[in-house]
């Protein structure tokens, strides 16, 4: 295959280089591929990824939303869109779908033999956000390549949009090669507070009424006291959350976390019992999920409590990594648990085979080749498709019973 | 309760799904009318349910009767002063549109069991889209569908699901070994040692993955025979043919002719695997429903099926057979031989769990009647003879 132009590509993204991180899992991969990386994001001078495995990155920090006012922080990002539209990176990534509005004009005309490629890594429910959603549907037919992170995702977006380019999935999945805490006896037993045989929940998300946690704490008061509940509170509890909790008498049994970096986030998962996966059906983008903590979970070893909807029930029966209620349900929630809790009593569930699971089917690793090939193909001289398949089915490597 | 139906035609020879709602609703006493514009006259399962369903054909004589097929549709339900209207599919939404303008006084409920995806057809879509957003309830017959409907079609609410299935009362023909050798006969391979029966499931079709179907005969054994159903001198069948020459497989592809729906099912009860594969083209495809599932379960034939996550989370959870992906022949043969290499006795157990499943959790009532309740309310129990 011969290159036509440079592996140069500029990774821009709004989402901040230190709360997770997915999103450069992508350039992480490229960078490994051989491609030059310019990554323009949110605190990235303090990115984990670029100091653990890319040193070699070029990178800018993007000042938006970091603390100055709401005209610097657009600023910052225009100019940064402009310097990416007439700047000399050949391969343009615009990660995050909060910049659809501004790219879709800035990138209107003639873009001079440069690829455009658009990541969203959420959804734009046409129901919620239909300007949006519009604005998306007419940048996305500009691009040259879309990735979304969902498989059920990527299919409506291009029967919806009617795109015309490749459709790749990008899942927010992690390496497998990403740096997992062991296990502390210290954390534990803050976990689970001195309770004899507990048996602890671990939601890696505040009081967020999309994440289903008042069910979850509804369903924690239907069940025995050895269950726990840790969450990430970010130091502040809710007081909606203060009040159902010590309306139900659980407020002991739920822990909620001060803020923590990445590394303590998967600390504290690490020395849990199950991961809880629970969304409200309340848009197509939370009812097709692709949640990052999925991997989260998985790559400490921890069985996952999902809601029964489509794309994450199939997963979950696929490999065998969990079990799936009602989540609008709190008995059905608190059925979940007790079948995790007792199955995982007889020898189901076993950390190594949840991780074993994640290292064969979910880490990005296996994600990254078709990825990769298509970036090259942006870039090769290979004739522009004029309509690309619908993207592949999905999980890499041989299904579980 | 009085429901006035407006559908296309159920005639003996197609599948009885799209008029499933209303011969249900009749069965529990309630009153139909249906209205379908076309020219076959009504299949003969509908009898029991007549007294009930009054069947009015508008003749389809081009398309200036479709004016003739309004005029009938409006007054009636003016006369008729329905409880409900129930239109059924995308094709009669542009004559449902004019409901739209009467008082209402019934409650409108559209129903569709395909789906058309953005781009197929701007007349059907528009006129869905619009019709859809105005009815009080939507049903459709998949769970992905209902979100992905709810979401293009900007709904107010997720559409309902009913999946396409057979009911439990329907008369299915047991499978007989005389009946089985009466079908071998007749096909002419009396003399295939450990005969593997595969059901195509219909004529060969590219949308039915027919070409890559024959394809992996080439990766199975000599037993292993595909039956298609078609008429001679079908252009599929002449397709077909030519492919079966190509690839040196005659003898290997059999043809019965096109039965109708009461002789499929009959077939169905002498095969051993049930093929239901689809191409990965459009939404339409992807998130599938078939009428076919049922069939092939209740004649308890474990199926093939395109590894496409909605049918594949069906197959993992109800065990009903395996998937395969469908552009590749190795991989649709590699389904079929799993299948096929299940000893006999287990096999057997197999059959009897698939028609087992077939009329308990996923038939036909078992998914209307509740959905049935929520939409037409207190009334719907109260009023339903059954």
């Amino acid at each position: 295959m011969k290159l036509q132009t440079r592996k140069a590509v500029l990774f821009i993204t709004t989402y901040a280089a230190t709360d997770t991180p997915h999103g450069e899992h992508l350039p992480w991969m490229l960078s490994e591929a051989g491609w030059e990386v310019t990554v323009v994001a949110p605190h990235e001078k303090d990115s984990a990824v670029r100091q653990m495995f890319c040193p070699g990155w070029k990178w800018r920090n993007l000042k938006f939303r970091t603390g100055q006012s709401k005209i610097a922080s657009e600023l910052s990002l225009l100019w940064e869109l402009l310097r990416a539209r007439f700047g000399r990176r050949p391969v343009i990534v615009l990660h995050s779908q909060g910049i659809v509005a501004r790219a879709w004009y800035l990138f209107l005309g003639p873009l001079f033999g440069k690829k455009l490629i658009y990541h969203n890594p959420d959804y734009y429910d046409p129901i919620t956000y239909p300007v949006r959603s519009w604005m998306e549907g007419r940048l996305t037919r500009r691009c040259d390549l879309f990735i979304a992170n969902e498989y059920h995702r990527a299919y409506i977006v291009r029967s919806q949009h009617r795109l015309r380019c490749p459709v790749l999935v990008s899942p927010p999945n992690l390496a497998a090669r990403w740096p997992i805490p062991s296990r502390s006896e210290k954390i534990r037993s803050e976990l689970d507070g001195a309770v004899k045989d507990a048996f602890v929940l671990r939601l890696n998300s505040g009081f967020n009424p999309l994440r289903m946690v008042a069910q979850v704490m509804e369903a924690l008061a239907l069940l025995p006291a050895r269950f726990r509940l840790v969450m990430s509170g970010g130091g502040s509890v809710n007081p909606k959350a203060e009040e159902l909790m010590r309306r139900l008498g659980i407020r002991e049994r739920v822990l909620m976390l001060p803020p923590l970096d990445y590394a303590g986030v998967l600390e504290y998962t690490n020395n849990a019992d199950a991961g809880v996966l629970l969304y409200a059906n309340n848009d197509l983008g939370n009812y097709f999920t692709s949640p990052g903590r999925l991997t989260e979970y998985l790559a400490c070893g921890l069985p996952v409590l999902a809601s029964r909807y489509a794309g994450l029930e199939n997963l979950v029966q696929r490999f065998g990594i969990g079990e799936c209620v009602d989540c609008e349900d709190p008995r059905s929630i608190a059925a979940g648990i007790q079948r995790l809790e007792s199955a995982i009593a007889s020898g189901g569930y076993k950390r190594a085979k949840m991780r074993q699971s994640f290292e064969d089917h979910f880490a990005f690793e296996k994600w990254a080749p078709p990825l990769v090939e298509a970036f090259n193909n942006l870039v090769s001289d290979k004739p522009k498709v004029k309509q690309a398949p619908p993207p592949q089915y999905w999980f890499p490597g041989p299904a579980e019973g | 309760m009085k429901v006035i139906f407006v559908c296309y035609p159920t005639d003996e020879s197609s599948a009885p799904h799209p008029a499933m709602a209303v011969a249900t609703l009749a069965r529990m006493g309630h009153e139909v009318i249906y209205l379908a514009w076309g020219n076959l006259p009504p299949a003969k399962w509908l009898d029991d349910c007549i007294g009930r369903i009054q069947h009015r054909l508008c003749p389809k004589r081009g398309i200036l009767s479709a004016l003739g097929f309004l005029f009938e549709v409006v007054p009636t339900i003016l006369s008729a002063k329905p409880d409900c209207v129930l239109v059924e599919g995308a094709q009669q939404t542009p004559f449902a549109l004019w409901l739209l303008g009467l008082p209402r006084k019934f409650q409108l409920i559209y129903q569709t069991q395909n789906v058309v995806g953005p781009g197929q057809s701007w007349i059907y879509e528009s006129c869905e889209g619009l019709f859809a957003r105005h009815c009080d309830w939507v049903i459709v017959n998949e769970p992905n569908r209902a979100r992905f409907f709810q979401c293009i079609y900007r709904l107010k609410k997720t559409p309902e699901v009913i999946r396409t299935a057979l009911p439990a009362l329907w008369p299915v023909p047991e499978r007989t070994a005389s009946y089985r050798d009466e079908v071998v006969l007749a096909l002419g391979l009396a003399n295939v040692k450990q005969l593997k029966l595969i059901a195509a499931g219909g004529g060969y079709r590219d949308d039915r993955m027919s070409p890559q179907l024959v394809e992996a005969l080439l990766h199975l054994p000599k037993n292993y025979i595909v039956v298609f159903s078609d008429w001679p001198g079908s252009d599929g069948r002449r397709r077909c043919e030519e492919q079966v020459r190509k690839l040196k497989l005659e003898g290997r592809v059999v043809f019965r002719e096109a039965p109708g729906f009461a002789g499929m099912m009959k077939m169905l009860t002498a095969c051993d695997i049930g093929i239901m594969l689809y191409p990965d083209t459009a939404i339409g495809h992807f998130y599938q429903s078939p009428g076919r599932l049922t069939e092939y379960l209740r004649c308890g034939v474990p199926i093939v099926t395109s590894k496409f996550p909605g049918l594949e989370l069906l197959f993992l959870k109800y065990g009903l057979g395996e998937t395969a992906i469908p552009d590749s022949s190795e991989s649709i043969a590699e389904a079929i031989r799993k299948i096929g290499e299940i000893p006999v006795p287990e096999i057997e157990h197999w059959r009897k769990r698939l028609q087992e499943t077939a009329l308990g959790e996923l038939a036909y009532e078992t998914q209307a009647l509740p959905v049935f309740e929520k939409v037409f309310g207190a009334a719907f129990r109260e009023t339903s003879a059954v």
